[in-house]
């Protein structure tokens, strides 16, 4: 039985565009549309009246736009936020990217090509993408800059065996992932001595806006993975579009074996890579996203001996990832995201001495 | 859209009823699915028909209006739900012999787009499915321009007018300029 | 995607590209004009996404070739945003070479565009990326701001290509019901209002706006029928009083006395009955007044909301004119300065919709002919830039007044009246008499059509009787006042909505049709022995001026059926037109109706005398009498009622016109039916010889050049048949080589004139000449 419809609001300035998303919510039935506005004034006017039970916000509109409407609900009344964003250049890639810090739960890209028959492809993935994140619980955003950094205790690292052994460092997320990864390549000391590979569920075509993102607060240099290429330790690999990840002796090899979980990149091919390759000289870290990607991989990464992460219930977006790795008895430790940039810091201070 | 007939008045009341049974038997296995759904309809004793996808809606004719400085083939105008449509009279427009009895009491709406007109009919007969290799094109002794518009003749003498022809012809426009 | 869907959403586009190409284009005209030191930073970051918008609505309708172009611009406007890139005259024309590609794709389909667009597009984008990727090392151009309209420069740099010519055929078909530039630009919105301004396709407003009218033929339906009710009642009522009076006939008659009870009985059911059907008559017609009234108020309510939003503002139409009078200033050569005021005002969108060409034409006429070049303007003590405005205001009785003005050098009456004397339309003694006031209507007359294939021949030509007649058809009055080296103003008054219009009824032998009451000047009824009869024209007294009288059912070819008429008056419907009086007969004049005039079918594309029908309260459908196209058609069969009189006033000769080109022929004819005679053609010698067996002619004017058999073959044949020898043939053609004109002269034309200078010569003259 169906419950009630989904409220749905759309944030767009473009009659097309409007046109187009609302046939797609229209003809399935989960959907109603609670409203419609132009610009993000009018939205966040819309969300203090009535509350929709996700927003799909366009980024490039006049009087207020998507970011700065998305700072603004998620400060107020925080709402699950998709940003659709034309993709296209420079500008749209950073509001896009600072709409997910400022805590938009997922992108996607604006629809193209209507008149393809891949299309409903397209069709499919919004409307999945809606779904499930009306039903992610959102809270309010506190600006994070202005939070105290918890710190663990300096005795945990005593252990440098630990340390030094570990070769390679690969982090998995997905929704919600992308603002904990930035804060985490932001908080990394500049001599970051472990090469860091990862594996974050984006929607297509965001991949290289991605990279560029972190590119500009993270400590050390992203870029996206290349097939046969080696990895060096201080440099951070984003797996991209499309193509699993994985490393054996330290060279990268992208592989388009079908989709594991549903995804491709998947965080579990990764892991399973590492767990096979490296044992307990990689580190896991599986952050906030929604599903089961990954989480038994963790498992079996930590059963060979390796030290594995998972993100806390608390600070996850959604903990559908790393909730289920916790279950599964797969994460050495469960750390919020200032932990585990104290976790790094720490693991770097003690294989540099 | 354009595949729907409707019928206006409240006697064609019986034509409908016939045509719901009729629609409601189910399909004869023999009966081959055609290429081409044709309305038939007769004039002065024979049978026309047209693609169905050109024909609008169907109707009887009430009054007529003449109007002057018109080609002989115009008989005159009518309205359709305050959209003011010409009728022709296709024997004359082709100059035939209009011999025998005729009603013409039926109009036959055709449309391809923004252009439009109505068609003189006696009786308005169903709607059948042909298929394309029925038709033969050879024929008539005849009148060439006749032949122009006709898409060909099935084997039960039902002559198959071009419809799209008709409707994309500019003789068939009055155009007068001063 | 379902097939319906992406139409619509197609449509959905083009509606929103264009909202997106107006922006663009009126936002680099206000650029244009900032001048030196003003900050201009929200204009270029609004042109920038505007450009950045129209991209992403392509892409998602595959539209690659605006996105490209789009892609473009965008990175245009994102470098001068920056600062990257200096305003400068290149920047300007490259932009507009850009927005204008964007005009020209927006209404194809990607499989329309023309292999020459994709050209000029692949062009732009190269140039776009040229300046981008040069500028950053060009230190030595100091950043200019200003522009001022100054076309001819921007477009010969760099070879970029000319402004893509004003097409003054373009559709205009999508609408917005409201321009809503407001909504970007209000920087708060107190409630929440999710659409203020909705779009409406033109096809629902037509068809609501047609639904509204069968509604108000309903409402006539529905007072006629209460009328018809209340005669019904009293019918029943005076069969009631027959029935009392046979009632108390029959007590009074003592020979019944026996009887008396059956027919008591008799009478007292029926009158039970009567009186029971007198009973619910009441009832009913009380509902049905009532009914009728209620409906009545909402339907003209109805009927005034959807009036409503039928009117348009001006500025829905005169939006498009700034970058029009830009471009075809810089086509032109000519620096104009385009003002405008009043666009605020509303009109009914058919009239504005009627009056985008003439205005373009009228436009077009004053910058090309009516502007000097800016160094005469000068040393005249003007402007060197040439001021041009169109003002609308109110005008009395619920019309509206357009009025385009400007400062150029005037209309030339002496070349004016020359041209018409030239062109046979009126004699040079005439012309002399003809004061400035008097002359002005010849720059309407012209005897063309609406043919739009003839363009303007020279100068004023066929082009002003073009705007004349739209401004007609629309019930409208065109006036010009032009004064030499001062300047021109044109004022066009029209009503503020079509349905304004009021007609009436009359009855011609069996049949009905509408006069429009705006050409009516009144009514009347004359005694038949008042009627003159000169040669074959019937003329009336009407206070105490002759007037034409003609008789309605024998211009429209109807036959008269003597029954009822009384012959010894006649019912005449006095016409005003042009200052002329006609006065037409009919069989009767039956009612003034408020008039909604529905247009013919696509398959009546234009029909003589007939400018559409009207449905009746009775729902009875009434042709619509062109009175113009009428005044026309009486004036060739019964010669001219006007003050230009033709130099040939016999009885109308007949001639026959030989030209494979239909516009050719159509010209001719034109210029000879006009000059009075009677004219058929034939599209080529064959169909000319067939028709000759038929009737007689005058004189036949040939072309040379057709298929079958050309103008020599024919002339010599026509020469050698005996009844045809002495009928002169002359032949007009184009071609003007010696050795062709010998050939014609050696088949025994009569004359021979050239195409190419058909204006200057004589050919009416010449034919006069030869039918004397």
């Amino acid at each position: 039985m169906i419950n009630k419809k989904i409220k749905v609001l759309i944030v767009e300035d473009s009659i097309l565009f409007v046109t187009i998303l609302k046939e797609i919510l229209v003809k399935n039935n989960h959907f109603e549309i609670c409203g419609i506005v132009k610009n993000g004034l009018a939205a966040t006017e819309f969300v203090s009246k009535m509350r929709p039970d996700v927003i799909t916000m366009d980024i490039n509109m006049p009087v207020m736009n998507g970011y700065d409407a998305t700072r603004e609900i998620m400060s107020t009344n925080p709402t699950p936020i998709i940003i659709l964003s034309a993709n296209i250049d420079e500008t749209d890639i950073n509001d896009t990217f600072k709409a997910l810090e400022a805590g938009a739960v997922a992108i996607i890209e604006k629809p193209s090509a209507c008149d393809s028959p891949d299309f409903h492809l397209y069709e499919k993935r919004l409307v999945q993408l809606v779904r499930l994140m009306s039903e992610v619980k959102v809270v309010r955003r506190i600006d994070y800059k202005n939070r105290r950094r918890e710190y663990i205790s300096r005795s945990f690292f005593s252990d440098t065996e630990i340390s030094n052994n570990i070769e390679v460092i690969g982090i998995g997320a997905s929704t919600g992932g992308p603002v904990v990864i930035e804060k985490i390549l932001a908080g990394l000391p500049k001599d970051f001595s472990f090469p860091i590979v990862i594996v974050q569920h984006i929607s297509k075509g965001f991949t290289k806006g991605l990279v560029e993102w972190l590119n500009h607060s993270s400590a050390i240099p992203v870029k996206l993975a290349e097939n046969n290429e080696t990895i060096t330790k201080g440099v951070c690999y984003v797996a991209p579009d499309d193509a699993h990840l994985g490393i054996i002796k330290n060279t990268l090899m992208l592989s388009d074996s079908k989709p594991l979980y549903n995804m491709r990149p998947s965080v579990g091919f990764l892991f399973a890579s590492l767990a096979n390759n490296y044992g307990n000289k990689a580190l896991g870290i599986l952050l906030t996203g929604m599903g089961r990607d990954g989480s038994e991989e963790l498992k079996a990464l930590r059963d060979t001996g390796a030290i594995t992460i998972a993100q806390d219930k608390e600070s996850s977006v959604i903990f559908g990832m790393p909730g289920e790795a916790i279950k599964l008895n797969g994460a050495s430790f469960i750390y919020t995201p200032d932990k585990i940039i104290n976790f790094l810091e720490g693991l770097n201070t003690t294989k540099n001495k | 859209m354009e595949n729907t007939i409707v019928f206006r008045k409240g006697d064609e009341s019986l034509i409908l009823k016939e045509r719901a049974e009729a629609l409601a038997k189910p399909l004869d296995d023999n009966i081959v699915k055609g290429d081409i759904e044709i309305l038939k309809f007769t004039l002065s004793n024979e049978i026309y028909a047209f693609e169905t996808k050109y024909v609008k809606e169907v109707l009887v004719l009430n009054e007529l209006v003449q109007l002057p400085f018109t080609p002989d083939f115009v008989k005159g105008i009518i309205s359709v739900r305050g959209e003011i449509i010409s009728v022709l009279d296709i024997k004359k427009f082709f100059n035939l012999q209009s011999g025998g009895i005729t009603d013409l009491n039926r109009v036959i709406i055709l449309r391809l787009n923004e252009m439009t007109f109505g068609v003189l009919a006696d009786r308005i007969l169903d709607v059948d499915n042909i298929s394309s290799n029925d038709l033969h094109t050879t024929l008539l002794n005849s009148n060439s321009i006749l032949e122009e518009y006709i898409i060909g003749v099935t084997s039960d003498r039902n002559i198959v007018l071009n419809g799209f022809k008709f409707l994309t012809e500019n003789k068939i426009i009055v155009s007068d300029e001063l | 995607m379902d097939e319906n869907f992406l139409k619509r959403l197609i449509e959905t586009f083009k509606i929103e590209a264009e909202e997106h190409y107006n922006n663009l284009a009126n936002g680099l005209i206000t650029l244009e004009k900032v001048k030196p030191g003003e900050s201009c930073f929200e204009l270029v970051e609004t042109l920038h996404r505007e450009a950045h918008s129209l991209k992403g609505a392509a892409r998602a309708v595959s539209f690659t070739d605006i996105e490209d172009v789009c892609k473009s611009l965008e990175s245009l406007f994102s470098a001068v945003k920056k600062d990257a890139l200096a305003l400068s005259k290149n920047v300007f024309a490259l932009a507009f070479m850009g927005v204008d590609l964007i005009k020209e794709m927006i209404y194809l389909n990607p499989v329309e565009i023309e292999d020459d667009t994709k050209l000029l597009s692949d062009t732009f984008s190269l140039k776009v990326w040229e300046l981008l990727n040069l500028s950053e090392n060009e230190t030595s151009a100091p950043p200019e701001k200003t522009f001022t309209t100054n076309g001819d420069a921007a477009v010969n740099e760099n070879n970029i290509p000319a402004y893509l010519e004003l097409n003054g055929n373009s559709d205009f078909t999508s609408a917005q019901s409201i321009p809503n530039k407001e909504q970007i630009t209000t920087h708060s919105s107190k409630d929440i209002q999710l659409q203020e301004n909705i779009r409406i396709s033109v096809q629902k407003l037509d068809s609501l706006y047609l639904q509204a009218e069968e509604l108000l033929s309903s409402k006539l339906a529905m007072e006629q029928f209460s009328k018809d009710l209340q005669e019904l009642s009293a019918s029943i009522n005076s069969i009631k009083l027959e029935l009392n009076k046979s009632q108390s006939a029959l007590r009074r008659n003592k020979y019944l006395v026996e009887r008396q009870n059956e027919f008591t009985d008799s009478f007292g059911r029926f009158s039970e009955v009567i009186i029971s059907i007198d009973n619910r008559l009441k009832v009913l017609t009380k509902s049905s007044v009532e009914n009728t009234r209620k409906t009545g108020i909402a339907v003209t309510e109805l009927m005034d909301s959807v009036k409503d939003i039928i009117m348009f503002k001006f500025s829905h139409l005169l939006d498009l004119f700034p970058k029009a009078v830009h471009d075809l200033s810089s086509e032109l050569g000519k620096d104009v300065d385009f003002v405008m005021s009043g666009t605020d005002i509303q009109i009914d969108r058919r009239i504005l919709e009627g009056m985008k060409d003439p205005l373009i034409h009228i436009i077009r006429n004053a910058i090309d002919h009516g502007f000097e070049p800016s160094e005469e303007r000068v040393s005249n003590g003007k402007s060197p830039k040439g001021n041009l405005s169109i003002c609308i205001k109110h005008a009395e009785n619920r019309k509206v007044e357009i009025k385009i003005s400007d400062d150029g050098k005037g209309i030339d009456i002496e070349k004016l009246k020359h041209s018409a004397v030239k062109k046979g339309l009126i004699s040079l003694e005439k012309s002399n008499e003809l004061s400035e006031d008097d002359a002005m209507p010849l720059l309407f007359v012209s005897g063309t059509t609406t043919k739009k294939i003839i363009t303007d021949i020279s100068g004023y030509g066929l082009g002003m009787a073009i705007v004349k007649e739209k401004v007609d058809k629309l019930s409208g009055t065109i006036n010009i006042k032009t004064k030499p080296l001062v300047g021109t103003e044109i004022t066009i008054t029209l009503p503020i909505t079509l349905t304004m219009l009021r007609g009436l009824v009359v009855q011609c032998s069996d049949r009905q049709f509408v006069i429009p009451s705006n050409y009516i000047n009144n009514v009347n009824r004359v005694s038949a022995s008042n009627v003159k009869r000169v040669e074959n024209k019937s003329t009336i007294i009407l206070n105490d001026v002759p007037v034409t009288l003609l008789y309605l059912c024998d211009i429209l070819g109807i036959k008269k059926h003597k029954t009822t008429e009384d012959s010894s008056f006649v019912k005449i419907v006095v016409i005003t037109f042009f200052d002329k009086l006609i006065a037409f007969a009919v069989s009767d004049i039956l009612e003034e109706i408020e008039l909604l005039i529905k247009p013919l079918n696509k398959q009546l594309a234009r029909i003589k005398n007939i400018s559409g029908a009207t449905i009746l309260g009775n729902g009875k459908i009434v042709p619509v009498l062109n009175i113009p196209d009428l005044i026309k058609t009486t004036e060739k069969s019964f010669g001219k009622t006007t003050d230009l009189t033709l130099q040939t006033n016999e009885s109308a000769r007949d001639i026959l016109v030989v030209d494979d080109s239909i516009t050719s022929r159509m010209l001719l004819q034109d210029i000879l039916e006009t000059a009075g005679y009677n004219v058929k053609s034939a599209s080529d010698g064959m169909n000319a010889l067939k028709i000759i067996k038929e009737s007689h002619f005058d004189l036949i004017v040939s072309d040379i050049e057709m298929p079958l058999m050309n103008g020599f073959q024919f002339t010599k044949l026509v020469k050698s048949m005996d009844n045809l020898k002495d009928v002169p043939v002359v032949l007009v053609t184009a071609l003007s080589r010696d050795e062709d004109k010998i050939k014609g002269m050696d088949a025994g034309a009569n004359a021979y004139i050239v195409k190419s200078d058909f204006e200057q010569s004589n050919l009416l003259e010449v034919i006069s000449r030869l039918l004397q």
